[in-house]
């Protein structure tokens, strides 16, 4: 049995224990040198533990007692430190459609490791690979696409600069997002600028969106003014909700708008002579380390992927 | 003779065969054993002291009081006595062997039920997600327990273009790879390094510890037993709540159950994020 938890400091660990279940003796005789001891024998050669040593030498006389008795044994308790790499990937095997897939979902339940002051250590990010195969097994194409997974995603999700640019890896509400260095919120204009084309900046929201390019895909960037290489930058957001009545707000998620993110679902069109017979699904999992000091990781519990055909 | 002695011979441990090998063999040097009458009777003289249990040939050794011991019954004694520590040492390696064997087996046979039972949780979870999720025709489900961790491996063909740090432009090989913690039943980043804090001391703490009503304490009961790992020795507490006192009045067992605190002293202060217990108890217990 393993139990992991943050990162503390100390000189002594605490372990309290608490046991329900017993035996219940019944008809015990108990003597200051007990000549029925067969059925505590018993108990204690069952719980690894041969020959016992009961009894009070300045007992007047034998007891007769009916009890409870409980045992609780450990072989081994041992203390360490764990050190965990920056990052760690894992891929699932493929999801095997039967026909053409028109939407995938992935419901995930995971924990990110928390600091001392409750803010996440590291961050997890999903995506999905999606392999388009014909009648005759001939590869039709293959895509990437962000997919995600819970709400904490969008918590502290790391910016990952090249340069001293990063993107987020969903299009958010502007007014949602927050840009940190190390857990510290910068400031849009001094510290950051944004932009949804890659090439042109702005310092306020409102010039943002007045010169906001069309897309699709959506992307927001965000520059980074004084990178410090040493530090971790992240972004808090919420996506954007999806809107198809609204040009602006759609979530197409590739340039050829045959995959769009619906809430928390991609949906799939596939354009004439896309023949798809069948498609495979891998789903990446993908954590990364905020803190390189002290690297800690966050524990994904469990994870259903779902696909519908059409 | 041979097929004598190997029937008897299959009847006690290989320490104690040894001990009455030597003994017979001193028998027929020293004259006490001339012939097959003799040698039988001896050996059947040992095997009925022996049985099958391990314990001394010699449980008792006459002394005079008051005399002076000769040179010989002392060799004698010493005699017996080594051969006699040689079969407890011999013994107690074989029932320490026998047990670690019999952890083993019963660690593989709780991971074995624990397979089981965890194939079977992941069937009906799969079909009550399907039947939940009216929308979707396939699902693929993993709750990374003691089944096989259904990843990819990096041999298939997509492997070279999935493991990859799209975002950082980079592959990522297989010391990257995230691991199953089976024991915790999930998927966590591959650990680098781990450090053992060193532990200097354990206590049972009274003050925050149900105190028995009768003394049950084990033998040779040593709580630094749970300092090492795998050694055959354990530590058990035991706590017995009478039902009945001497005054006829009746108990319950407590409701909350008892309650053990354990304290572990560390050499100073160190940075730990990790606990590994190994408890050895038939019944399931809360750690908190």
């Amino acid at each position: 049995m393993v139990i992991t938890f943050n990162r503390v400091r100390a000189n002594a660990i605490i372990l309290d224990i608490v046991q329900k279940n017993y035996t219940e003796l019944v008809d015990f005789t108990y003597t200051s040198q007990p000549d029925d001891v067969t059925e505590i024998q018993a108990l204690m050669t069952s719980a690894g533990v041969p020959g016992i040593d009961i009894g009070d030498p300045d007992a007047p006389g034998p007891e007769y007692a009916r009890g409870y008795f409980y045992t609780t044994g450990f072989d081994y308790v041992g203390a360490s430190l764990c050190d965990y790499a920056d990052r760690g990937i894992y891929v699932t095997a493929p999801l095997i459609s039967t026909g053409r897939i028109s939407q995938v979902l992935l419901e995930a339940l995971y924990e990110k490791s928390i600091d001392q002051l409750g803010e996440p250590q590291d961050s997890l990010e999903f995506a999905i690979f999606k392999y388009d195969y014909d009648s005759t097994d001939g590869l039709l194409g293959t895509a990437r696409f962000a997919i995600p997974g819970a709400s904490q995603d969008h918590v502290h999700e790391e910016l990952v600069i090249n340069g001293d640019v990063s993107n987020l890896r969903f299009f958010p509400l502007y007014s949602s997002v927050s840009v940190y260095r190390d857990k510290t919120e910068l400031v849009l204009g001094t510290d950051y600028q944004l932009s949804n084309d890659g090439l042109n900046f702005f310092s306020t929201l409102a010039t943002l969106q007045s010169n906001a390019a069309a897309g699709p895909p959506f992307a927001l960037y965000v520059k980074i003014l004084y990178p410090v290489a040493s530090s971790v930058y992240t972004v808090s957001y919420t996506p954007l909700n999806y809107n198809p009545n609204d040009a602006t707000d759609s979530m197409w998620l590739n340039q050829g708008r045959t995959a769009e993110l619906d809430g928390d679902v991609i949906k799939f069109t596939y354009p004439p002579g896309y023949d798809v017979a069948y498609s495979k699904i891998f789903l990446v999992a993908l954590m990364r380390t905020l803190n390189y000091a002290h690297r800690e990781t966050p524990i994904v519990m469990e994870y259903s992927l779902f696909a519908a055909e059409n | 003779m041979p097929r004598y002695i190997k029937q008897f011979a299959s009847t006690m441990p290989a320490s104690q065969r040894g001990q009455v090998a030597v003994l017979l063999q001193e028998g027929g040097e020293d004259g006490t054993i001339k012939n097959f009458a003799q040698y039988k009777t001896a050996l059947e003289e040992y095997a009925k002291k022996l049985e099958t249990v391990a314990k001394p040939l010699h449980s008792v050794v006459l002394a005079k009081a008051y005399a002076m011991i000769s040179s010989w019954a002392i060799n004698d004694m010493m005699r017996m006595a080594q051969l006699d520590v040689e079969t407890v040492f011999t013994e107690v390696d074989n029932i320490n062997k026998k047990i670690d064997i019999y952890r083993k087996l019963s660690h593989k046979m709780v991971k074995d039920v624990r397979d089981s039972v965890a194939s079977l949780d992941m069937a009906i979870s799969k079909q009550e997600i399907l039947n939940s999720a009216t929308d979707y025709t396939v699902v693929q489900h993993n709750t990374f327990n003691t089944l096989g961790d259904g990843r990819l491996y990096r041999d298939a063909p997509e492997a070279g273009t999935l493991f990859h740090d799209y975002r950082k432009g980079v592959s990522m090989n297989s010391s990257y790879d995230s691991v199953i913690d089976a024991e915790r039943e999930g998927l966590v980043l591959p650990i680098t390094n781990q450090r053992d804090a060193e532990i200097t001391s354990v206590l049972v703490d009274s003050a925050y510890s149900t105190t028995s009503d009768l003394d049950v304490d084990p033998a040779d009961n040593d709580l630094t037993n749970l300092l090492i790992s795998d050694d055959g020795l354990y530590w058990v507490h035991s706590i017995l709540k009478l039902a009945t006192d001497s005054f006829g009045n009746t108990f319950l067992p407590p409701e909350q159950g008892v309650k053990i605190r354990l304290v572990f002293y560390l050499s100073g202060y160190q940075d730990i994020n990790t606990l590994r217990l190994v408890p050895f108890t038939d019944s399931s217990i809360v750690i908190s």
